[in-house]
C-alpha cells in the first residue's frame, strides 16, 4: 500500500479527507514497472466523480488491461486547493497518490460546461501547461471524451486529443499506437498526428481554423493530407457484448449515487427537440435481460450497496422492463435492498412497481412534461399528451400519492406567453384533479405539487442547435410572469415553484455553442479565481463578466444568435450520424409544432441506421 | 444471536469518520453474507451498536461493533469471510457471542486505554517527573470545551492509570470513557502541561487506541472478552 500524497496536518485541516485517500473496496491496484499510467479524471468534486457510471465502465476495462493501470483523480475542493497551491504539492492520483505529471495519460471527462474551469485547476494543479502547443515530450497525453466533447471547441487547445463517442471501442488501438511509437523514439506531436487518424480520434492541433468578419467560423480544414475532415463517433453496436464494472469501487464517504448503477440501454427513441443526450447516444440499444440480472446479482455481491438503481434515458422504453423488476424485486427484497426507477413514465405498471419498492407516504411523483401548453409539448417533440399527465395523476392520486414534482423549462424556442402561464395552469389543473378524485374524508393530508422550471440552453446535435437563447432579462421576466401566474390559480396554496439561477445558465449557453476563441476567456476566469462553477455556493458571474471583457469577447455572439441554417458551426466536423439535414427539418416541424414519431413508431430516417444497430435494426431481425 | 466484533482501524482508514464506518460495515456484512437482523418498519436496518466514535486522525487496535444475527455462523469461518471482503486497514480481530443479558458495546464502554507516542524529544526531558506529580495531586482541573459551553472539570479521578515507556516513548493511560465522564487523551497532555489546548498537534503526538473496557464487579474488562468464539 501507497503512503499518502498529503500529510496528517493537511488531511486533518480539510473538509472530508476521505476525498484523497483511496484505499477503497474494488479500487485497483497494480505494479506499476512497465504499465501505461492513465489517471482517469472527473473535473469535480469526488462525491460527484464517484457516483458517474461511465467512469468506472473505462476504469474496469483499463484496468482489465495487462499492460495499463488506470486510476482515479478528482478535482481538489477550495480548501484543500489553496494549499496544495502554497506548499506547492503536485496533483495526485488515488490509488498510487503519484503525481499525474509523471503519467502517460490524463483523461478527463466532460459531462457538463460549469466544470471546464475544473479542468484548468487539474492541470495547474499538475504543472502541466494549460494549452496542447506548449507542452513538451515529457508532458502526459491529455485527452477528453463524455457528452461535452460533441463540441470540444472551446476547450479545444486545452488538449492534446478528444474522444468522440463512446470510450469503449477506440482506446485500445490508441493504447497500442501509443506503445508503438514510444518504442520508436518518442515524438508526441508525431502521437497526436497519428492518433488523430484513428476512429472517433479528434487532435484539435492537426486543424486550421478561421472567421469571418462577423466573427462565424469561415473554415474548419485538416493541416495534412491524412487526417480527416469529419470525425464520425464512436458507439457500441452490441452493448449486450460490451464490457460492465461488476466491481465498482465503493466509495467511503456517501457519493450522490451510493448503489449498484445498472445501464438497461443506451440512447432513446423519443426524439425531443432540446435533448442533446437523446440525440447523440443515437440509436438506442437494450442490454441482454438475462445478462442485466447476472450483473445485479454480482454487483451486489460485491459491493455491498443496499440500492439498486436503474439508469437509461428513458426506461419505461427498456422492451423487458416489466421482467426485469419482478426480477429485481423477487431476488432482492428480502435482502433489503432498495429498488429505484428514475426516468419512468407515470403509468399503471410503474404505479403498481413503485408501490412495491417505496414507501408510497414518503415518495413523490415526478413528471417532466418540459412545458406548460400542449403547442410547446409538440414543438419540442415531447410526446407527451396532457391527457397522459392528468390520467398518471389521477392513478397515483388513486393509489396513495400525494405529492407531485413537475419539471418545465423556460425560454423554448417559439415560447409565447401563454405557454409560460400554461406552466402555472398545468400545476393547478393537477392539485385541482386531486381534490376532484380524492373524497374529502379519504384525504390523508393536502395535495404537494412543486414545480420547477430551468432555463433552455440550446446544445449541439439538436434542431435548436441554431435558436437564440434568451438573456438574463428575458429569463428572469419570464420566470415572474410563471411567479405571476402561479399566484392567481385557485389551489396556489397547494403549489410549490422555483426557478433556475439565469446567470449560469447563459454561461453553459456560451459555452455549449462556442468555439476555440473561448479557451482564453476560460483562462482568464480560471486565473480570477473561477471553479466549481457548478456549485450554487462558489459560482460568482462579476470574474466571468471581466473575463469575457478582458478577453474581447461578446458573450451573446454565441447564446443570444440566431444561427443562420447556412453556417458553418464549430462542431460541424463531428459526424453523430444524425444528418445536419434531418435536425433542419425538425427544426422547421418544431416550429410548425408537427410532432415526429418515435423510433419504434415509424423511422423518420435521422440517419443513425448506418451503424446497423439497436432500435434500427429491431424490426429487421 | 448477538455477536461482538472486534476490529483495528489503521493507515489511511484513519481519515474515515464514525459515520462512514458504520456505513462501511453494512456494506461489508452484505459482502460477506453475514446474516444480519434487521430491524421492522418501512425502512429497516441492520440492528447494530458501535463503541464511542474513535477521533478523525487516529488508529486503534480495540474498536468495537455488537451486531444481531438471525443466523449461526462460526468465528472462524466470520472471521475469514470478513477478513476476505474487508480493506487491510480495516481488520477483524474477533468475532463472539456475547451473553443473552450482555449490554451493548455503546452503553457499556467505561474506559479506555490509549498510548500517546511522543514525536519531539524536547518535550521528553521532565516527562516523568510531569507523570509522578500529575498522579500525586488529587485534582486536575481542565476546562471542557464544548461547541456549546465551557466547563471546568476535575480529570484525576478518571485518569486510571499514567506511565511512560521511556524506550519507545510511549505515554500509556487508561481513562474514563463512555457516556458519563468522558474524557480524551488531549485532556491529560494539557493535565500534564504538554499542550494546552487538548489537541493533538500532529507533529508532536501520534494518538492510538488501544483497548476499550467496561466495569465488571470494580475491575475494568476488554469488551472483548465479554463474549466466547463460535464453534
Amino acid at each position: 500500500m501507497s503512503e499518502l500524497a498529503l500529510s496528517k496536518k493537511i488531511l486533518m485541516s480539510v473538509d472530508k479527507p476521505a476525498r484523497y485517500i483511496g484505499h477503497e473496496v474494488n479500487a485497483v491496484y497494480k505494479k506499476p514497472d512497465g504499465l501505461i499510467r492513465f489517471a482517469m479524471c472527473f473535473p469535480d468534486l469526488y462525491e460527484i466523480g464517484m457516483s458517474h457510471l461511465g467512469i468506472q465502465i473505462l476504469y474496469d476495462m483499463f484496468n482489465s488491461y495487462d499492460d495499463v493501470w488506470c486510476e482515479r483523480v478528482y478535482a481538489v475542493w477550495t480548501d484543500l486547493y489553496k494549499i496544495m497551491k502554497e506548499e506547492r504539492i503536485p496533483l495526485f492520483a488515488l490509488e498510487s497518490q503519484d503525481e499525474i505529471s509523471k503519467f502517460d495519460f490524463i483523461g478527463i471527462t466532460l459531462q457538463y460546461e460549469m466544470c471546464y474551469t475544473n479542468i484548468l485547476q487539474i492541470l495547474d494543479l499538475s504543472g502541466i501547461p494549460f494549452y496542447s502547443s506548449q507542452r513538451d515530450n515529457d508532458d502526459p497525453i491529455v485527452i477528453c471524451g463524455g457528452p461535452c466533447a460533441y463540441n470540444p471547441e472551446p476547450v479545444a487547445d486545452f488538449f492534446d486529443l478528444v474522444y468522440i463517442g463512446e470510450g469503449e471501442t477506440v482506446y485500445r488501438p490508441l493504447l497500442d499506437l501509443y506503445k508503438e511509437c514510444r518504442k520508436n523514439g518518442w515524438d508526441r506531436k508525431d502521437f497526436i498526428r497519428k492518433a488523430g487518424c484513428l476512429p472517433g480520434i479528434y487532435a484539435p492541433s492537426c486543424y486550421r481554423v478561421s472567421y469571418n468578419e462577423d466573427g462565424t467560423l469561415k473554415e474548419f480544414v485538416p493541416l495534412y493530407a491524412e487526417t480527416p475532415e469529419k470525425i464520425e463517433k464512436e458507439i457500441v453496436t452490441d452493448l449486450s457484448d460490451s464490457c460492465y464494472p461488476l466491481k465498482p469501487v465503493v466509495p467511503y464517504i456517501k457519493a450522490t449515487q451510493d448503489r449498484v448503477v445498472l445501464e438497461i440501454q443506451r440512447g432513446c427513441i423519443r426524439g425531443c427537440r432540446f435533448c442533446q443526450a437523446g440525440s447523440v447516444y443515437k440509436p438506442i440499444r437494450a442490454r441482454d435481460e438475462n445478462k442485466l440480472e447476472e450483473y445485479a446479482k454480482s454487483m451486489i455481491r460485491n459491493t455491498g450497496h443496499e440500492e439498486i438503481s436503474l439508469s437509461s434515458l428513458s426506461s419505461s422504453d427498456y422492451p423487458e422492463l416489466y421482467k426485469l423488476c419482478d426480477f429485481l424485486i423477487n431476488e432482492f427484497s428480502d435482502m433489503h435492498i432498495n429498488i429505484s426507477l428514475p426516468s419512468l413514465r407515470v403509468d399503471a405498471f410503474s404505479l403498481d412497481v413503485m408501490s412495491k419498492v417505496q414507501d408510497i407516504k414518503k415518495s413523490v411523483v415526478t413528471f417532466a412534461p418540459e412545458a406548460g401548453s400542449q403547442r410547446m409539448r409538440n414543438v419540442i417533440n415531447k410526446g407527451l399528451t396532457k391527457e397522459d399527465i392528468m390520467e398518471g395523476c389521477r392513478k397515483a392520486f388513486i393509489g396513495g400519492w400525494t405529492r407531485v414534482k413537475l419539471y418545465f423549462m423556460l425560454g423554448l424556442p417559439f415560447e409565447t406567453e401563454e405557454d409560460m402561464t400554461g406552466i402555472a395552469e398545468l400545476s393547478n389543473e393537477i392539485a385541482k384533479l386531486y381534490y376532484d378524485t380524492i373524497p374529502k374524508e379519504e384525504r390523508r393530508t393536502k395535495v404537494s405539487i412543486v414545480s420547477s422550471t430551468s432555463f433552455f440552453v440550446p446544445k449541439p446535435f439538436t434542431p435548436f442547435q441554431w435558436a437564440k437563447m434568451n438573456t438574463m432579462e428575458e429569463f428572469r421576466y419570464k420566470a415572474h410572469v410563471v411567479n405571476t401566474a402561479m399566484k392567481q390559480q385557485l389551489n396556489q396554496k397547494s403549489i410549490k415553484y422555483n426557478w433556475h439561477a439565469a446567470d449560469v445558465s447563459v454561461l453553459e449557453g456560451v459555452f455549449a455553442r462556442g468555439d476555440r476563441r473561448l479557451s482564453k476567456v476560460l483562462e482568464i476566469a480560471y486565473k480570477k479565481g473561477c471553479m466549481f462553477d457548478a456549485w450554487t455556493e462558489n459560482f460568482r458571474f462579476e470574474p466571468w463578466e471581466e473575463a469575457f471583457s478582458e478577453a474581447g469577447i461578446d458573450p451573446g455572439f454565441y447564446y443570444n444568435r440566431e444561427r443562420d441554417l447556412g453556417e458553418l458551426l464549430p462542431w460541424d466536423f463531428i459526424d453523430t450520424g444524425v444528418t445536419k439535414e434531418f435536425l433542419k427539418r425538425e427544426y422547421l416541424n418544431a416550429k410548425e409544432g408537427k410532432v415526429t414519431p418515435n423510433c419504434r413508431e415509424k423511422c423518420s430516417g435521422c440517419g443513425v441506421a448506418k451503424y446497423h444497430g439497436g432500435v434500427c435494426i429491431e424490426s429487421k431481425n | 444471536m448477538k455477536v461482538r466484533i472486534r476490529f483495528s482501524k489503521s493507515g489511511a482508514l484513519v481519515y474515515i469518520g464514525h459515520l462512514d464506518v458504520m456505513r462501511y460495515f453494512q456494506k461489508l456484512f452484505r459482502r460477506a453474507q453475514i446474516p444480519v437482523a434487521y430491524s421492522e418498519g418501512f425502512s429497516p436496518h441492520q440492528i447494530l451498536s458501535f463503541t464511542p466514535p474513535l477521533p478523525l486522525g487516529m488508529e486503534s487496535t480495540g474498536e468495537y461493533a455488537d451486531v444481531e444475527l438471525t443466523g449461526t455462523i462460526s468465528t472462524k469461518m466470520a472471521i475469514e469471510t470478513l477478513r476476505a471482503e474487508s480493506v487491510p486497514e480495516i481488520k477483524i480481530i474477533s468475532f463472539k457471542e456475547l451473553p443473552a443479558d450482555c449490554q451493548n458495546a455503546m452503553a457499556s464502554v467505561s474506559a479506555a486505554r490509549y498510548n500517546i507516542t511522543l514525536k519531539d524529544k524536547r518535550i521528553l526531558g521532565d516527562i516523568e517527573e510531569r507523570i509522578n506529580n500529575f498522579l500525586r495531586e488529587e485534582e486536575i482541573l481542565i476546562t471542557r470545551k464544548t461547541k456549546k459551553s465551557e466547563k471546568i472539570i476535575n480529570i484525576r479521578p478518571l485518569v486510571y492509570e499514567l506511565e511512560f515507556d521511556k524506550e519507545n516513548m510511549i505515554i500509556d493511560m487508561l481513562i474514563s470513557s463512555g457516556s458519563t465522564d468522558n474524557i480524551k487523551p488531549g485532556y491529560v497532555l494539557e493535565g500534564l502541561g504538554i499542550t494546552e489546548d487538548q489537541g493533538y498537534d500532529t507533529d508532536l503526538f501520534d494518538t492510538g487506541r488501544i483497548d476499550q473496557y467496561t466495569t465488571i464487579n470494580g475491575s475494568f474488562v476488554s469488551l472483548d472478552d465479554l463474549g466466547c468464539d463460535i464453534l
